[in-house]
């Protein structure tokens, strides 16, 4: 059985209960004052009997002595022992009051009976005038009965008055007692039906609440209800719903930012990418090209010029392949290399290129991380030197994996500039803010790019490849 | 929850509660009880049969018994007759009989019937009589004893009273009832012992005990008597009629009143002094003495009663004594 239910049935079982009890004990008292009411009645018809038979005696011996018969002296002998035996039941009577009356009633009949019997006896023997005066002589001693009938009657009347005054009273006062019962009860079930209803309706109006809340999308209040029946446990399902609804859409919140940050990354991939197809008009075109002017100038003797042209063609293959997908650090490592190359053909002196590996570069990074790094640092750091100077490609195992750094001896980056590389607010100067969101993008994790860098002192720029991240897919 | 309507819930809960119990507690209170059946404890029944119930005299003698009825455990009750009606009163008597009291205390009634019940049908059943205040001869009714005043002697106490103002050759009426009861004749035996042969003339008249013809008889004795000195009421109930009327015609203070205190004015004549003197005899004596006899008697503790009767003591009462 459910607890509402038991609650619903412990107040109709009480209700009832109470009830029932009341009426058993309001019938009781009634039945016990009915049965001594009557008790008082079958006393009151007792005595009265007691006259009627010996009436009967009277008039029964008067036929016998008028007309005497063995049928009349039968019937007169049937109801002498009648009224014997009412005389035996008289005794019944007795109580403190009337215990003189009594005797002298059961002997005034006793009195009756043996002249009776004498009046049978002397009509028997045939000595009618004799008969006659007994019989004159029981006719008065049954007058006396009726007369001392109606005087036990009127004292029987008069101990019973206060019997019927307290009858009368305990009727009243159960009247009095049933009106007070019923308003008791009434109360009783009244503040219970409240303390039930409350105590369902309450948890009702803390549900309906905590629905209300969260159809209007506060899904951080908590569902609080104080019961222990059903309701109870409806409230912590609809808690446990909320708190998972609650995370999911945490979640979800989670995602749809990473997704935005995923598209706006997207966004500056393609955009870099038509930067670049703006800068090469036939990728394809210019790599062959490329490749069949290394060959004139090998045959013409310019073994630099087409060295150079083959590091063009590489760095132009690379291009085209690897725009968006993750890359051997030592691919990425080859590259900047034949872009150093290249740069270095352009510098001649000013420029020196030196690396220090000291790792595994199975690593896979995404592809043109470390180019526009090393771009910038040559572009922007070494190209307004009139001097030159030297780029360096660190790149070591460290305890949280690799540690990848750039560093140039230039002329430095500024502060505020600084602050616009790290954070950009146009569409200039992305090159440094895309590598670093890609970055995170791929490892999932943030602060993987710093950069240091101090005015006429050069940059460095450090690159943290976690470990192990990613591993299984590359 | 709302804590004003948990509190009102309360209270009134409280309130009723009140309510209930205390109706439960009168409903039990009030539960009638029947008087419980007695067992029959075979005490003896004595009955005190009288022709004056609710007087004062005879309520004396009754409240004498009754004391001494329920000292003695007896079963006790007064029956018989108001005002002299001799035809309820022996029915009375009759029915005592029938109803096999143990023994009967009776006022003595000088009548046949009385005889008759008393000497046979009493006798049939073995009742026991004593007679009390007022004795009946003891030849015609086989009564056991009798218990009160000697009247003979209160009858010459008082004659011997009224000497002190009579003088010789004074007059002195004696009204007596016409059927001249036992105790009355002993009375006036005790009075004409007192005048004998002090030269007083005593004129006996007798009197029906209605109102009418007592008056009647007392216009009459005025009329035949009128320089009489004295009255002597021998039944003290004809005291105050006989009063009025002396008083309807010439002034009281011409005759010296006597009479005996056995009577429903008597005691209140002479304190306000309309008659002289009075026997005051004791009846709550009478009423003690009789049960207590009956019962020795019935007990076997005293036997035989005396027949002459057990007298108790009187004194003659004066105005202003």
């Amino acid at each position: 059985m459910t607890k509402i239910q038991q609650k619903i049935w412990l107040l109709v079982i009480l209700a009832v209960a109470v009830m029932g009890i009341i009426w058993l004990a309001l019938t009781h008292v009634t039945e016990q004052n009915q049965q001594k009411s009557n008790e008082v009645l079958k006393r009151y018809m007792e005595i009265n009997d007691v006259s009627q038979q010996t009436k009967a005696l009277i008039t029964s011996l008067n036929t016998q002595l008028v007309t005497p018969s063995a049928y009349h002296a039968q019937q007169t002998r049937a109801q002498l022992s009648k009224v014997r035996d009412l005389e035996q039941e008289l005794e019944t009577l007795r109580n403190d009051d009337n215990g003189f009356r009594i005797t002298s009633y059961r002997h005034l009949l006793e009195s009756v009976t043996d002249t009776s019997e004498r009046v049978l006896r002397l009509v028997n023997e045939q000595e009618l005038e004799e008969a006659t005066m007994e019989f004159n002589e029981a006719t008065r001693i049954a007058n006396y009965i009726s007369e001392m009938t109606m005087t036990l009657l009127s004292e029987e009347m008069a101990t019973y008055n206060g019997f019927y005054g307290a009858l009368i009273e305990t009727s009243e006062q159960l009247n009095k007692l049933a009106l007070f019962v019923l308003a008791l009860i009434t109360v009783v079930l009244l503040a219970a039906t409240y303390g039930f209803s409350y105590s369902i309706t309450k948890p009702v109006d803390e549900l309906t609440r905590a629905a209300n809340d969260l159809a209007e999308g506060h899904f951080d209040r908590p569902v609080k209800v104080e019961s222990k029946d059903e309701l109870a446990f409806l409230a912590s399902t609809f808690e446990h719903m909320r708190v998972n609804i609650n995370e999911y859409i945490d979640e979800l919140t989670q995602k749809a930012h990473l997704e935005q940050e995923l598209q706006k990354n997207k966004l500056l991939l393609k955009e870099s990418q038509l930067k670049s197809l703006q800068n090469q008009m036939n990728p394809h075109f210019l790599f062959n090209t490329l490749n069949t002017l290394s060959k004139k100038a090998y045959l013409d003797g310019a073994e630099e010029t087409s060295d150079l042209l083959v590091d063009v063609a590489g760095l132009l293959r690379y291009n085209l392949k690897n725009r968006d997908q993750a890359v051997p650090l030592e691919e990425e490592v080859a590259v900047i290399a034949q872009y150093m190359a290249i740069q270095q053909a352009r510098f001649a002196d000013r420029l020196t290129y030196t690396t220090s590996i000291d790792a595994d570069l199975s690593v896979p990074i995404p592809s043109f991380t470390l180019q526009p790094l090393v771009e910038n640092a040559v572009i922007h750091g070494i190209e307004p030197v009139e001097n030159g100077g030297t780029v360096k490609l660190n790149i070591k195992t460290v305890p949280q994996g690799l540690q990848i750094q750039i560093m140039d001896d230039g002329q430095g980056i500024n502060a505020e500039q600084l602050q616009r590389i790290q954070a950009p607010q146009s569409e200039a100067h992305i090159g440094f803010y895309n590598v670093q969101k890609r970055l995170e993008l791929f490892y999932g994790q943030t602060n993987l790019l710093q950069i240091t860098s101090s005015e006429g002192q050069g940059t460095v720029v450090t690159i943290h490849i976690p470990r192990e991240e990613r591993a299984d897919d590359a | 929850m709302n804590k004003q309507l948990l509190i009102i819930f309360g209270l009134l809960i409280v309130f009723f509660s009140v309510l209930v119990g205390r109706a439960v507690y009168q409903v039990m209170d009030a539960t009638p009880q029947l008087p419980k059946i007695a067992k029959d404890t075979n005490t003896l029944h004595i009955a005190l049969i009288t022709q004056e119930l609710d007087t004062p005299f005879w309520d004396r003698v009754a409240q004498g018994a009754k004391q001494e009825a329920k000292k003695q455990g007896v079963a006790f009750e007064v029956t018989g007759a108001y005002a002299f009606d001799d035809s309820a009163f022996l029915d009375a008597m009759e029915l005592a009989i029938h109803s096999k009291v143990d023994g009967i205390l009776i006022q003595g009634l000088d009548n046949p019937r009385f005889k008759e019940l008393a000497q046979v049908k009493a006798a049939y059943y073995g009742i026991p009589i004593i007679t009390i205040a007022n004795d009946v001869p003891v030849k015609d009714t086989l009564r056991k004893t009798y218990i009160g005043t000697d009247q003979v002697a209160a009858g010459q106490a008082l004659g011997k009273h009224a000497l002190q103002t009579l003088k010789k050759g004074d007059e002195v009426v004696v009204l007596m009832d016409e059927a001249k009861p036992y105790f009355e004749r002993q009375r006036l035996k005790g009075l004409k012992r007192a005048f004998h042969r002090q030269g007083i003339e005593v004129i006996v008249r007798t009197t029906g005990h209605e109102q009418q013809q007592l008056v009647d008889s007392t216009q009459q004795l005025l009329n035949e008597h009128p320089t009489s000195d004295a009255f002597i009421m021998l039944n003290a109930n004809y005291t105050n009629t006989v009063v009025q009327e002396i008083s309807k015609r010439m002034r009281l203070s011409n005759f010296q009143l006597y009479t005996f205190d056995d009577g429903v004015d008597a005691e209140a004549l002479l304190q306000s002094k309309k008659i002289n003197a009075l026997v005051t005899q004791q009846p709550e004596k009478m009423g003690q003495q009789g049960v207590k006899r009956l019962v020795d008697w019935l007990n076997g503790n005293e036997m035989p009663l005396k027949v002459a009767g057990y007298f108790t003591s009187f004194e003659i009462e004066e105005v202003g004594s």
